[in-house]
């Protein structure tokens, strides 16, 4: 969807963080869980871009990040959301989240994989990752910077 | 169109919406107003109309009570008002540790529903604790002023040096990292340790904090035949490296090393704190405080159950500062915790007219703590059998907290370069009163049944 000046404003980090949450969340109650971890994934991706658009992150009319680096899954995203964090009065947010990825095991690439290579340990941890974006996200709303 | 809406209007401008405006339906739970940090308002509801109700009809009428009162609040409020779109948030889906902050709103009685408020603030929080006593061996002290120069740090160094020679274990912390000062009187330069706090804090950020601990606090030379000792955690050490980038690293929460949550910067000193106390076997911690309201100043004054000394010059400044942060500590119901803790000490007393001085001086500091630190008497004390007996002290109660203890300015010590001169004679002109109060403070601590 394009608005009059050529951008495309279908992108809407929050929404997307929403729905891949909540969408995650049934699949896991199912235990699907290749599926409920792809999401988790996906939405914690969703919940950091949130954050860091409303931080002064500059989107291209594409709808994604200006800048290279941000234009990553999770598994890069995490690190660079602590980089970016620094300096933007942004530390409390970042110092929220462990700088240790915990979806540095989560690729796109696996939604190619066999069911029983994604395991119900892996849709745990990262549901529990999650929760944590989740936290961030609830601050920021909370701070009236989303 | 009415008129801008300024900060401090914004709580009685809810409250008229809330009392005009009473078509929210009370299934949907109470309404918190929170205040972000630009000072816009956003309400926090329990439950979604669609959660709150099964019937269609019963969901369709809420959705339409909310949409009229984001109308009226942002007509009400204009730029402090979000979207009307966007001006409700729900409990349910914030996550579990933002909800229990909004347990702590407080508050305003407007309803029905039940309004209450919520501040979110990058800074200026710590001063709003509700302080929960720290358990610990030493006893700690702080010294507070609204602003320098009014002898808070020289006062702490004859403190230490005045308990170290009764044979305690003193350690005193330069807390006023933004004006670094007081090691200098009691440490000379070339015998400052290696490290100060700034360079705590940046390692600790890493994880690595235990590197600089052992070597961030030195012996003063002044405790040398003292029966006591006398420890100093500087600001900064002899190394004082790049102390600016280091101290704009000082006021940061950290990720727990566990990957567990977060630490905040409050908590990380407060943890130092205990550390340093432990290592030295202090019996005495006294902590020389930033000057003013500025975060770091919060910590030592209401999250470490210290008694709180606040420095004070008989001028309208001081006591429409002190006032300031008062009328705060009242607010926010922080004053109870406190107000046992707090004692006003005259400084810089002139040498002429002391009397007449020091008469002025305490009524300015009864008028303060009548104002917002004291319990109202009740008009018939007999009928208030069973209540806790009132805070409350007269005009002239010499133990009170409002009873200025001081200290005379003199000629001798305004002009002392380093306290290694500091004799007797010269101690007790200025500060006999001022010791016998920190004596009083000590031993009242040993007398705590705690």
């Amino acid at each position: 969807m394009l608005a009059g000046d050529g951008r495309d404003v279908s992108t809407d980090f929050l929404d997307a963080f929403e729905r891949h949450r909540s969408d995650a969340d049934l699949l896991f109650g199912n235990e699907r869980w290749p599926n409920a971890d792809q999401l988790y994934g996906f939405a914690a991706e969703c919940g950091l871009k949130a954050v860091m658009q409303a931080l002064g992150m500059r989107l291209r009319n594409d709808g994604g990040p200006k800048t290279r680096s941000y234009r990553v899954h999770i598994d890069r995203l995490w690190s660079e959301f602590h980089a970016f964090a620094a300096g933007r009065g942004a530390e409390p947010y970042a110092a929220m989240l462990p700088v240790e990825n915990p979806f540095s095991d989560w690729h796109t690439d696996q939604r190619y994989y066999k069911s029983e290579a994604i395991t119900e340990t892996s849709a745990v941890k990262h549901r529990e990752a999650l929760e944590r974006v989740h936290r961030v996200v609830s601050r920021a709303r909370m701070d009236g910077r989303l | 169109m009415p008129g801008p809406v300024l900060f401090d209007e914004v709580e009685e401008r809810i409250r008229e919406l809330v009392q005009s405006e009473n078509s929210l339906p009370e299934d949907l739970g109470d309404l918190i107003a929170v205040r972000d940090l630009f000072g816009r308002i956003r309400f926090v509801l329990e439950k979604r109309p669609e959660d709150s109700f099964k019937e269609k009809a019963l969901q369709k009428s809420a959705r339409k009570a909310l949409e009229d009162f984001a109308k009226k609040a942002k007509e009400k409020l204009g730029p402090r008002a979000y979207p009307p779109d966007q001006a409700f948030l729900y409990r349910g889906e914030l996550a579990s540790d933002v909800d229990s902050e909004l347990n702590a709103a407080r508050e305003i009685d407007a309803g029905p529903p039940r309004l209450r408020f919520l501040d979110r603030q990058v800074t200026g929080l710590g001063w709003a604790t509700t302080p929960r006593p720290e358990p610990t061996k030493a006893h700690r002290i702080a010294f507070y002023s609204l602003k320098g120069g009014v002898g808070r740090s020289t006062s702490a160094a004859v403190a230490a040096w005045h308990l170290a020679r009764q044979g305690k274990n003193v350690l005193v912390l330069d807390l006023d990292l933004e004006a670094p000062g007081l090691s200098s009187s009691l440490l000379p330069t070339e015998q400052l340790p290696d490290f100060g706090i700034v360079d705590w804090f940046v390692e600790d950020a890493v994880g690595q904090g235990e590197v600089v601990l052992k070597e961030m606090v030195a012996a003063s030379p002044l405790a040398q035949d003292l029966d006591g000792q006398l420890w100093v955690a500087p600001s900064h050490g002899r190394l004082p490296g790049d102390y600016l980038a280091k101290l704009g690293r000082c006021y940061l929460d950290t990720p727990q090393p566990d990957g567990n949550g977060h630490e905040s910067w409050e908590k990380r000193l407060v943890r130092l704190i205990k550390e340093l106390e432990v290592r030295k076997g202090a019996d005495v911690v006294l902590i020389d405080v930033r000057a003013g309201l500025a975060d770091l100043s919060s910590v030592p004054v209401t999250d470490l159950g210290a008694d709180v000394l606040l420095f004070a010059l008989d001028t309208d400044q001081t006591w429409e500062g002190y006032k300031l942060l008062f009328q705060h500590w009242r607010r926010t119901e922080a004053v109870r915790a406190l107000r046992e803790r707090l004692q006003i000490v005259a400084a810089l007393v002139p040498e002429t007219e002391r009397a007449e001085y020091l008469d002025s001086f305490r009524e300015h500091a009864w008028d303060l703590f009548r104002d917002y630190v004291y319990d109202e008497v009740p008009p018939n004390p007999s009928e208030s059998d069973g209540e806790l007996e009132p805070f409350n002290f007269d005009l002239t109660d010499e133990s009170a907290p409002h009873a200025p203890v001081p200290i005379y300015w003199h000629r001798g010590l305004a002009s002392l370069r380093n306290l290694h001169a500091l004799d007797d004679q010269l101690v007790s002109a200025s500060f006999d009163r001022f010791l016998e109060t920190i004596d009083g403070l000590l031993k009242a601590g040993a007398e705590d049944p705690t």
